[in-house]
């Protein structure tokens, strides 16, 4: 005899019901079974005859089960009706606690039903916690990209600048003199406060091995317009730092935290800064951030007195200007007000009117700013994820409208018994809104990872990286997400739930009741599906494609095994004449205690090394051609070398020679210029022995070198000459090329320079290799986000159409049971399902090369040499979404495929 | 015999019916049915558990486990008090019906 009770508890499958609730209905149903398995023998039947009368007592148990789970709120639908819309109208009555009753059901529900679906659960809390993840992350970043400035009414402040004579991009620093900051300051009635500050680098003596610091000095007024204040200490009184004043410092707090250990005994020390004895008179706090974009904070800064700026009329000072906004004065009132200033002083010296007539005040917020390059890579940043939540809450209503059969009964089951389809639909929601706060639980782990790792890895040009972190305003976005994603992935289910008709769901064997409107919504939303994803595939692809050019620019020079390092200028003491002879001799002891190690190849000196982003420039001619007017003079960047540069950098030379020791003769004017200089501007024939000419002074070519990325990775290589180091010695950059790691020789480098003057620091000391991957990072670090999240939109994708074409083929088992029997073969019934796939798949993936034509000019800056609607970008994601989408249609066709007509046919 | 419809707006009345003299258990209720209907009105034992359990849960009914010596234990269901007064309402409220519905049903004969 059959064990009834192991039968009945096996199809009824009530788990998520009360144990004992459950144990009883499962006994009383197997006991009755029991009774009329027993009444069957009595008649005579066999046990086999017997089993399958009693089991014919219950064929549907799924309406059963269904109908049981309704069972203690269920009504019967004739009678009861009116007295359920009464309940509901007391319900109402009661308001928000019985509205807080009855969702609290549903979310119990919802949780026992996804305790019981373990594989939908998993994909659809996965799914949202990827998204929300991906979201959370980039929101923080965000956040303290855009809003973490450590100022008082930080949208009131603006940069204040002057436009000056074309320039290029590299050198387009926000540029004032200090004169007509005077003015502007004095004058000017759209501002409440102004501050003026200049940044530079500094020797550091007495307190550990001499350092190169980054130091500002900043007018008094700094600390009261940007409104914070010093920590510890006091800020600077107004005269400060002026002629005869004793001169004084605040710390940064990194630089209080490392050098003095966080000690309050350092207000009234005394540093020793560029030789210059400072008193420190107070620390920053931790939350301060220097109003500069870029670069490391200051860790010094001074007290900068101006007050003779204007008197001296002479040489003036470069200076960068803040200032704050008066309530109710806009950006361009206060513009016009400082442009009349500008215009209206005749004290002025011939020079600076000179100047000031082809320049204009520029008032730029600070916000703007401080967010500069970084400002396109969020948006996209932010664009992306947005796409991805999209793709993930189609994606969960996708699942949730295939999950079948099962669950249509089950509405419609609860629909017949008197459940109102608004319940229903509230069911549903609320079951989506579960997963969405569930995946946004999840997806706040992985985002927490994720700031973890950006925080650590991110580009350092990255405004407020450092104070990235999941606090208190992402926690509420997080939740507004979940919110908005749950209504979203559920609004389409609830939908089709309010559609599904009663009757039809009810008969036995029907096989779906889902009309057309309802497919026709999975197919729109796997259309959307396909086309988000594209759109991201494709900016990712550019992005990539960008990077790829980035990575295989020709730099001119061969950066493998060179080390790169800077010497601070000893302190000027004197003449320029006596200032040069120190730093040549310095380079020259240098160079050859370096060039003496085992492990060093060749070693050599220039002013600047390629990719210090620095360089002089001035303007030339070639002698014999038309004098022009100096201003109209093509323009060269000029860069002192030592003999061996060339080679050490490995930068060809092309015709002539390098610099050689008989270079140095007084009477020896000669220089080295590189292509672009001869391609742009010398006539045909040889350039050896031509004549530059800058200003009075000529000088004689002696060698074409090959160009080199001087400037930065993305600067195209400009005309430059090459004058020798032993004429011009100033700043010294050592390049020194090695047989194997350039690190190792570090050490013995720093003990050198140590014997031969312990108070000069030695700074940026890095590998070519390192400096490059720097400039990279930015680049990397967009392109590798992007991309991980085009990877996952891809598969979410993917899992759409999967979903959505293995549904249709459950849906229509039947019919292709008929079709088969029919005589159509295995083939058509492949055809006919991929057919579908590839007609959904190609109108996706159009709607989404449209949508990327659109979108992706927002990625333009970001892009290097490449175009946004570069074809080869196009056309490649294009075939990867497109072949995603095929592969994962092909799995439902081929269970299609295996379909067996007799058991499609027999099962209705 | 009778369409779903038919049986489906008249089973709580049949249940409370045939449990009116003495508690039944719920095998025997659809038995009863069964016989003193002819055979006309049948229900399976999927189709009148979840009947039972909602007239239990509205409180028309109540079940107990009985167990009788060599014979497995079997729920039996009784009227509650607010179910005797269910039964009489709604048994008036039948016969109505079924008179009002002849009247009209049965002008065809005149």
């Amino acid at each position: 005899m059959r064990e009834w009770t192991a039968y009945v508890r096996e199809r009824l499958g009530l788990s998520d019901l009360r144990p004992e609730h459950e144990a009883e209905i499962t006994e009383e149903i197997a006991r009755q079974l029991e009774d009329a398995y027993e009444e069957a023998l009595r008649q005579g039947l066999d046990e086999k005859e017997a089993e399958a009368a009693a089991a014919a007592h219950v064929t549907d148990w799924v309406s059963l089960s269904a109908a049981l789970r309704e069972s203690p709120t269920g009504k019967i639908p004739a009678l009861d009706r009116l007295a359920e819309r009464a309940a509901e109208r007391r319900a109402a009555r009661a308001g928000m606690l019985g509205l807080f009753v009855g969702v609290w059901h549903d979310v119990l529900y919802g949780l026992r039903l996804l305790a019981k679906n373990r594989g939908f659960a998993a994909a659809a809390i996965l799914t949202m916690a990827i998204a929300i993840g991906a979201n959370t992350a980039v929101f923080s970043i965000l956040k303290a990209a855009l809003f973490s400035f450590p100022y008082s009414q930080p949208d009131r402040i603006v940069v204040a600048s002057i436009t000056s004579p074309p320039i290029r991009r590299t050198f387009a620093v926000p540029f004032l003199l200090d004169a007509i900051y005077e003015t502007w300051e004095k004058r000017n009635r759209s501002f409440s406060a102004m501050t003026a500050y200049q940044v530079w680098r500094a020797t550091l003596i007495g307190v550990g091995p001499p350092e190169m610091l980054p130091a500002a000095s900043v007018t008094p007024g700094f600390f009261r317009m940007l409104g914070v204040q010093p920590m510890l200490g006091r800020a600077f009184h107004a005269g400060e730092g002026g002629p005869g004043q004793p001169t004084t410092a605040i710390l940064s707090n990194r630089f209080w935290r490392v050098r003095f250990a966080s000690s309050p005994k350092v207000i009234g020390r005394t540093i020793r800064l560029d030789g210059l004895p400072l008193t420190v008179v107070g620390v920053m706090p931790a939350s301060f951030e220097f109003p500069e974009e870029g670069g490391p904070d200051p860790d010094v800064l001074l007290p900068l007195n101006l007050s003779n700026a204007s008197l001296n009329g002479k040489s003036f000072a470069a200076v960068q200007s803040l200032g704050r906004l008066q309530p109710g004065i806009g950006l361009e009132e206060a513009r016009a007000n400082l442009e009349v200033i500008l215009r209206q002083d005749e004290n002025e010296s011939r020079e600076l009117r000179k100047f000031l007539a082809h320049s204009h005040a520029v008032l730029v917020p600070l916000r703007e700013r401080l967010l500069g390059s970084s400002e396109p890579a969020l948006l996209a940043l932010w664009g992306a994820v947005g796409f991805l939540l999209l793709i993930a809450c189609v994606n969960v209503a996708n699942l949730t409208l295939a999950r079948g059969l099962a669950r249509e009964r089950e509405i419609a089951v609860r629909v017949a018994l008197g459940a109102h389809r608004r319940r229903v639909a509230r069911q549903l929601l609320t079951e989506n809104m579960l997963i969405a706060s569930l995946g946004a639980m999840a997806g706040l782990a992985l985002a927490y990872g994720a700031v973890v790792l950006v925080r650590q890895l991110g580009p350092a040009n990255l405004p407020g990286l450092r104070d990235t972190s999941i606090d208190l305003p992402v926690l509420a976005f997080t939740a507004l997400l979940a919110a908005l994603a749950g209504a979203f992935a559920g609004l389409a289910p609830a939908h089709a739930a309010w559609r599904v008709p009663t009757v039809e769901a009810l008969k036995e064997g029907s096989r779906s009741s889902a009309g057309r409107g309802q497919r026709r919504l999975r197919n729109a939303l796997m259309v959307a599906e396909i086309a988000m994803a594209l759109v991201l595939a494709i900016g990712s692809g550019l992005l990539v494609r960008s990077f790829l050019r980035i990575t295989s620019i020709d730099l001119g020079f061969d950066p493998h095994n060179v080390l790169t390092a800077e010497i601070a200028h000893p302190p000027y003491t004197g003449s320029v004449r006596r200032n040069r002879a120190t730093n040549r001799r310095l380079a020259d002891l240098l160079l050859e205690r370096l060039r003496s190690l085992p492990q060093v190849v060749s070693a050599a000196v220039a002013a600047h090394s390629p990719m210090s982003g620095f360089l002089s420039t001035g303007h030339f001619r070639i002698a014999g051609q038309r004098e022009v007017s100096p201003a109209l003079e093509p323009r060269y960047m000029a860069d002192p070398v030592s003999g061996g540069y060339f080679r050490t950098m490995g930068i060809p030379i092309i015709a002539g020679r390098g610099f050689e020791p008989r270079d140095v003769s007084p009477t020896a004017h000669v220089a080295v210029v590189n292509e672009v200089l001869v391609h742009r501007y010398f006539p045909p024939g040889d350039p050896i022995g031509q004549q530059i000419v800058i200003g009075k002074k000529e000088y004689r070519v002696v060698g074409v070198v090959g160009n080199v990325r001087q400037l930065g990775l993305l600067d195209e290589p400009f005309p430059t000459i090459f004058w020798d180091y032993a004429r011009y010695p100033s700043s010294i950059s050592l390049v020194i090329r090695t047989t194997g790691n350039p690190l190792v020789i570090v050490p013995t480098l720093r003990a050198q320079l140590q014997s031969i003057d312990n108070k000069l620091p030695v700074f940026n000391v890095a590998t070519m290799e390192e400096r490059l991957g720097k400039m990279e990072d930015a680049h990397r670090f967009e392109t590798v986000v992007l991309g991980i999240f085009a990877l996952v939109a891809l598969v979410l994708a993917a899992l759409g159409v999967y979903g959505v074409i293995s549904y249709s083929v459950n849906e229509r088992t039947h019919e292709i049971g008929i079709r088969m029997a029919l005589g159509a073969d295995k083939g058509t019934v492949m055809r006919m399902v991929v057919g579908k796939t590839l007609a959904l798949a190609l109108v996706g993936v159009a709607i989404g090369i449209g949508g990327a034509y659109g979108l992706t000019r927002y990625l333009q800056s970001m892009l290097y040499h490449i175009s946004p609607d570069d074809p080869w970008a196009f056309t490649l994601a294009a075939a990867v979404l497109f072949l995603a989408a095929l592969l994962a249609g092909c799995f439902p066709a081929r269970r299609a495929m295996g379909i067996d007509p007799v058991t499609a046919l027999r099962e209705e | 015999m009778f369409g779903r419809d038919l049986k489906k707006g008249s089973a709580e009345l049949l249940v409370l019916s045939v449990i009116e003299a003495r508690p039944r258990h719920g095998y025997e209720i659809g038995k009863l049915i069964e016989s003193r209907s002819r055979g006309r009105i049948a229900f399976r034992i999927g189709s009148l558990y979840p009947i039972l359990r909602r007239l239990e849960d509205r409180g028309l009914i109540r079940g107990r486990w009985v167990e009788k010596p060599g014979e497995h234990r079997r729920r039996f269901y009784r009227l509650t008090p607010e179910g005797r007064g269910f039964l009489a309402e709604q048994r008036s409220l039948w016969e109505q019906f079924v008179a009002t519905i002849n009247q009209v049903v049965s002008v065809r004969r005149v």
